[in-house]
C-alpha cells in the first residue's frame, strides 16, 4: 500500500514542478516515463495518472496569476485574469481546483450512469455534433447583439477559424502547436493589452470565501462533468472548445461560474478518457494512450485504482497550489507589474521557440496580434476559438478533404 | 484610428499572409519507414512502402505498408477515402504524408485528403 502512495506522492511533485511551466506538456515527458521498467505497469499506469492531473491543475496557477497559459488552461486567462485585477486571484484559482475536484465526484457518477450506454451514446450524437458546434459559433457571435460588434466578432472568428486551418491541417502542424496558437490568443493578447493600459496588480483578497451560490457552484461543476464527457471520447473537440460551448449554451456570463467550469471539464476529460481506454479500448488523451502501452487490456479495477489515484493527486495538488499562491502573491506585488509583463512575454517566446521553432513564434505573434485586435474592436477575446472550433466543424461536416484540396492543392 | 489598432490589424494580416503561404509551399520532410519511430509522434512527414494488406471496411480503407523490414499502418478515413481517385491493391508501391501517431501500441500514419496518398508503381 505504501509504494501506490509513494508513486502518487512522486507522480503529483513532478507534475506540480512541470505545471509550473507553460507549455510543458505530459506528451513531452511521456517517452522518459515510458522507460521506467523498474516500476510494475500498474505502478506506472498510476505515477502516469498522477503526473498528468497535477500538471493540469497546477497549470491553472500560471494561467491566472501570470496569464501564462498552457493549451488545456488558456480560455481561463480571460475571467482569471479579470478576477486578478479585482484583487480576487486567488478566488479564481480556487474556484477552477474547487469545480475540478468536485467534477470527479460527478464524473464518477456519469461513469456508472452512462457506462452500459457509451456505445450507443457515441454514435448517436456523432452525427450532430456538427450542428452542435455551428449552434454555438452562432449563438457566441449573435450574443454580441449590436449589428457592428457581431460583424467584429465573425470577422475574428474566421480569422483565428483560418489560422486554425492551415495550420493544424499542413505539414506546419506538429503536436505542440497548440501551445503557440492558444497562448497568442489568450496569453500575449493580455499580457500586452495590461502593458498598454498600465494596469497595476491590486493586493490580492487571500480570503476562503468563494462568492459564488452553491447551487451556481454544482450546476457549473455539473455541467462541466458533462461536457467533459464529449470531450472525452469525441475527437476533435478539446477542452477548450468544451468550455466555450458550456459557456454560451448555458450561458455562463459570471467569470466565477465559467472557471468552476473549466475546471470540471479539464478533470472530467482525463477520467472519460480513461474511462474510453477502459470501455472501447480506445485512448483520448496522451496519458491515456501511455497507459494503454502499460495496460493493454485494462480491467475495471485497473480503472478504479486510476481513477483513486486522480483523487489523491488533485487533492494534494490543490492543497499545495492554494498554499503556493498565498506565498507567492507576496512576491508578485514587490515586483513592478509592467516589468513582470515583459518578462513573462520573453518568456513566453523562449518557451515557445523551444517547443515549436521559429512557426511557432510567427503563429503566437499572429495570434497574439488578433487577440487585441480583438480586445480594441470591443469585442469578446473567446470568438477567437474559431481557431478550434472551425477545423472541427470542417472535420465532422465531412468536408476535411474539400477544404484542403482547396487551399494547399 | 488608434495605433494598436492599425499595429496590430498589419501584424495579423501580414502573419496570416506568411502562415498561408509556408503551409503552402512546405513539404513534410521524406522519412524512410525503417527510421520512422515513436520521436515521429505528432509530426507531419512523408513516407514510402508497398501496400502488404487492404481492407476495405464501411467506406475506410486501412492499409499496411512495408519496406525494408518495417512496416506501419496507413489508416484513411471514409471522408478522405471517398475522394481516392485510385483503387488501392496488394503489391502497389505509394508514398503517403499525413501527421504520424499511434493506436493501440502501433505506429501510424494519417493522411488529412486524398492527394496526400499517392500510388508511384
Amino acid at each position: 500500500m505504501i509504494d501506490y502512495f509513494l508513486v502518487i506522492f512522486s507522480g503529483t511533485f513532478i507534475g506540480i514542478l512541470t505545471g509550473l511551466l507553460p507549455g510543458m506538456s505530459i506528451n513531452n515527458l511521456l517517452p522518459i516515463f515510458l522507460t521506467f521498467t523498474f516500476l510494475k505497469p500498474e505502478m506506472l499506469a498510476i505515477f502516469i495518472a498522477s503526473v498528468a492531473i497535477s500538471q493540469l491543475l497546477t497549470n491553472f496557477f500560471p494561467s491566472i496569476f501570470l496569464g501564462a497559459p498552457s493549451s488545456e488552461t488558456s480560455i481561463s486567462v480571460l475571467p482569471g485574469h479579470k478576477l486578478l485585477l479585482e484583487g480576487r486571484g486567488y478566488e479564481a484559482l480556487k474556484l477552477c481546483l474547487s469545480g475540478a475536484i468536485f467534477s470527479i465526484v460527478f464524473s464518477l457518477i456519469l461513469v456508472f450512469i452512462l457506462s452500459p450506454f457509451f456505445k450507443d451514446f457515441y454514435y448517436a450524437l456523432r452525427p450532430y455534433v456538427f450542428y452542435l458546434i455551428f449552434s454555438v459559433s452562432i449563438f457566441m457571435i449573435l450574443s454580441e447583439k449590436q449589428p457592428k460588434k457581431i460583424l467584429f466578432s465573425l470577422l475574428i472568428f474566421l480569422l483565428a477559424g483560418f489560422i486554425g486551418v492551415v495550420t493544424l491541417n499542413s505539414s506546419l502542424s506538429s503536436s505542440n502547436i497548440l501551445f503557440p496558437m492558444l497562448s497568442g490568443f489568450f496569453g500575449l493578447s493580455t499580457l500586452i493589452i495590461s502593458l498598454k493600459e498600465e494596469s497595476f496588480l491590486p493586493k490580492q483578497k487571500m480570503d476562503e470565501e468563494l462568492k459564488i451560490k452553491k447551487g451556481d457552484f454544482l450546476k457549473s461543476s455539473l455541467l462541466g462533468s458533462a461536457f467533459g464527457l464529449i470531450v472525452g471520447f469525441l475527437p476533435a473537440v478539446g477542452v477548450s472548445q468544451a468550455a466555450v460551448m458550456a459557456q454560451t449554451l448555458a450561458k455562463l456570463g459570471d467569470p466565477r461560474n465559467f472557471l468552476v467550469t473549466i475546471g470540471a471539464i479539464s478533470v472530467a476529460n482525463e477520467i472519460f478518457s480513461l474511462n474510453s481506454l477502459y470501455l472501447v479500448n480506445n485512448p483520448r488523451s496522451g496519458a491515456s494512450v501511455a497507459i494503454q502501452r502499460i495496460l493493454p487490456e485494462m480491467s475495471f479495477q485497473d480503472f478504479l485504482t486510476i481513477v483513486a489515484s486522480i483523487l489523491i493527486s488533485s487533492s494534494i495538488t490543490t492543497i499545495f497550489i492554494l498554499y503556493f499562491a498565498k506565498k507567492f502573491h507576496k512576491l508578485l506585488l514587490k515586483v513592478n507589474y509592467s516589468i513582470l509583463n515583459i518578462a513573462i512575454i520573453l518568456f513566453l517566446s523562449f518557451l515557445v521557440f523551444i517547443f515549436t521553432d521559429f512557426i511557432g513564434l510567427l503563429i503566437f505573434f499572429t495570434c497574439g496580434a488578433i487577440g487585441i485586435l480583438a480586445a480594441e474592436l470591443n469585442v469578446r477575446r473567446s470568438h477567437c476559438m474559431g481557431c478550434l472550433l472551425v477545423p472541427s466543424m470542417i472535420f465532422f461536416y465531412g468536408a476535411t478533404n474539400d477544404v484542403l484540396s482547396f487551399l494547399f492543392g | 484610428m488608434r495605433k494598436i489598432l492599425i499595429v496590430s490589424s498589419a501584424i495579423a494580416i501580414f502573419g496570416i499572409c506568411l502562415l498561408f503561404y509556408l503551409a503552402k509551399t512546405s513539404k513534410p520532410n521524406f522519412v524512410p519507414l525503417s527510421e520512422i519511430d515513436s520521436t515521429y509522434i505528432g509530426k507531419t512527414i512523408s513516407t514510402s512502402g508497398r501496400i502488404v494488406y487492404v481492407n476495405y471496411n464501411k467506406g475506410n480503407v486501412f492499409l499496411t505498408i512495408y519496406d525494408k523490414n518495417s512496416s506501419i499502418s496507413v489508416p484513411i478515413f471514409s471522408n478522405i477515402a471517398k475522394y481516392l481517385n485510385v483503387n488501392l491493391k496488394k503489391g502497389q508501391k505509394i508514398v503517403v504524408s499525413g501527421m504520424v501517431d499511434e493506436y493501440k501500441g502501433k505506429l501510424q500514419i494519417i493522411p488529412r485528403k486524398a492527394s496526400d496518398i499517392k500510388v508511384v508503381e
